[in-house]
């Protein structure tokens, strides 16, 4: 019970601390949201009215505390440029990007779990060292740059896909997903590397311990040893791993979005920071931020839930 | 019981093949305690964790036999030392605090060998598992079969691993070190622990160890190893007292005795 008050506690911290540093990057970049809104020939009474319409001409921290106060009861407040609801913008953009996260950490689990236990199996053949040489390829590649590849072969070359097309989930949520699939990809691809080496290491280190000596001793089988024992202590290190990673995915989706032309949250984040539309950028950065924390909170009870040697301290 | 005839351990892992056993003979009958002494590195251990069936490394060659109840240890195939293991021969280490599985419950380990080896209802197991803990001196077995490796001591965690070696009632133990990492005072509780389950089950002990005085305690015959030979072999008392080869008398010369001090 202490445990979840002090956890959450320091969620809130996070967050807020963050948003107040975003807030404060947006003050001290040069350029103005009312210049960006009217234009370069607008008169400066008119942008002095605007900015006074905007609430900009009152202090930092009065703005902040006034748009923390609204963010907290649901008002993301007004887009500069288009004039909506920001929380509605939002709302639309976010089931893309997460729905990419997803199913980027579904490709994922899919690829690494399962090779990288069959390599480690047979650590030393011929498929195992193939792997290891392609996995230390794959890592070296950023997803934008394999996404161009993707895009390029399975596009252009075999015409699996229509390159820059997209089906809004609203329309039919089947096609939204085809089209997600090669992005989802070229996010996964370096991770599952990554996962790969990982989970290999991680195992042999734990097959070479006592307990696992001890549990031979006892007459179990190989796999039985494997998925009896090695397998769950072998993944407390690799749990913290994705933990990162379905972080940092969420952080890649938002750049693979620009290479497929996805609209999702990347899109909009981008296209806002160029006009100066702080509010639906401030909102969109805060939003990452709760999803960082939130899976990092779900990684500590999942540890917890794993290991008993973790406990309240 | 056991007839280990000729065996011989060599690694081939560097350029030139490394022999770490040469020609070790053993025989033991059920119920009795042997000493395997010598230093760190004669080849004790090894023979041990061949006996047990443990040895399957493949940068290593093994010659000889192991014959352990119409079993060879060595050569016959890994389902046939797998029948033997946890229920014919058991064995507990040097480290309590490493040879328990961290995430596993000791309820769940003390019963391991029971569900590889017998087929009994998860209560039937409960119940053997709570009475071998009450057999190895634990306090509140209850309470210990649910809880965590890390939440016991580390003598605790030794008389959890005996009783988990114990579970199917083995002819044979094997001790690798089992006292080296206890405190001077549990060394002396566990010896005594495997002296009580020697003389209520007839288990014999083949009783792994560097420390002279210990052995002397525990084991009427003893085997001396150097280099990976045996150097000398005999009734603990004559080897004690009339040592003929030099290594055993360094060896002996080495024991602390009160009135040095």
């Amino acid at each position: 019970m202490k445990y979840v008050i002090k956890k959450t506690a320091t969620m809130l911290i996070t967050v807020l601390l963050v948003s107040f540093f975003v807030f404060l990057a947006f003050s001290i970049i040069p350029g103005d949201p009312a210049v960006a809104k009217l234009g370069t020939q607008a008169t400066p009474e008119k942008v002095m009215a605007l900015r006074e319409e905007m609430g900009l001409n009152r202090p930092l921290l009065v703005r902040f505390v006034s748009w923390i106060k609204d963010f907290i009861f649901g008002d993301m407040g007004t887009s500069y440029s288009y004039s909506l609801s920001v929380k509605a913008m939002i709302a639309d953009k976010f089931p893309i990007t997460i729905t990419l996260t997803i199913l980027s950490f579904i490709f994922i689990m899919i690829m690494s779990v399962p090779l990288g236990l069959y390599i480690t199996e047979h650590d030393g053949s011929i498929v195992s060292k193939a792997v290891d040489c392609i996995n230390q390829v794959l890592m070296a590649i950023p997803p934008f740059f394999s996404g161009m590849l993707i895009t390029y072969f399975f596009g252009i070359v075999l015409r699996l896909f229509v390159p820059g097309g997209f089906v809004s989930y609203k329309r039919s949520f089947g096609e939204f997903i085809l089209y997600l699939i090669f992005p989802a990809i070229a996010i996964a691809l370096p991770k599952s590397a990554m996962t790969i080496r990982m989970l290999k290491m991680s195992i042999l280190s734990e097959a070479g311990k006592d307990y696992v000596r001890t549990a031979y001793s006892r007459g179990n089988t190989t796999t039985a040893v494997m998925y009896k024992h090695v397998l769950k202590n072998a993944f407390i290190p690799v749990i913290t791993f994705l933990g990162m990673t379905l972080s940092d995915i969420v952080a890649g989706s938002l750049i693979v979005e620009q290479v497929f032309s996805i609209p999702g949250l990347g899109r909009l984040l981008v296209t806002s920071i160029s006009n100066r539309d702080y509010p639906v950028v401030q909102a969109i950065i805060v939003l990452i931020v709760v999803i960082v924390v939130v899976i990092n909170l779900l990684v500590d009870v999942l540890y917890r839930v794993i290991d008993p040697r973790i406990e309240d301290e | 019981m056991l007839d280990v005839i000729d065996l011989n351990i060599e690694f081939n892992d560097h350029d030139m093949a490394e022999t770490v056993v040469y020609d070790f003979d053993l025989h033991m009958e059920e119920g009795e305690i042997v000493g395997l002494v010598g230093e760190s590195g004669s080849g004790k251990s090894m023979s041990a964790l061949a006996i047990a069936g443990l040895l399957s490394r493949k940068d290593m060659t093994k010659r000889g036999s192991i014959l352990f109840c119409n079993t060879d240890m060595l050569k016959a195939p890994r389902n046939e030392i797998r029948k033997v293991q946890g229920n014919d021969i058991a064995m507990i280490f040097q480290e309590p605090m490493s040879a328990l599985n961290p995430l596993k419950k000791i309820g769940w380990q003390v019963e391991e060998s029971l569900r590889i080896h017998k087929n009994l209802s998860k209560d039937e197991m409960k119940s053997l598992a709570i009475k071998m803990l009450e057999e190895v001196e634990l306090d509140d077995p209850e309470s210990i079969y649910n809880k965590y490796p890390h939440e016991l001591s580390g003598g605790m965690r030794q008389r959890v691993m005996i009783a988990s070696a114990l579970i199917c009632e083995p002819k044979l133990l094997i001790a690798d070190e089992p006292t080296t990492a206890l405190d001077v005072n549990v060394q002396e509780q566990i010896l005594e622990l495997l002296i009580k389950i020697n003389k209520e089950k007839g288990t014999a002990i083949l009783f792994i160890s560097h420390d002279l005085s210990v052995v002397r305690k525990l084991c009427k015959r003893v085997l001396v190893m150097y280099n990976g030979r045996i150097v000398e072999e005999g009734l603990t008392d004559d080897v004690f007292d009339n040592p003929k080869e030099e290594y055993t008398k360094t060896l002996i010369k080495s024991i602390p005795t009160f009135t040095k001090l």
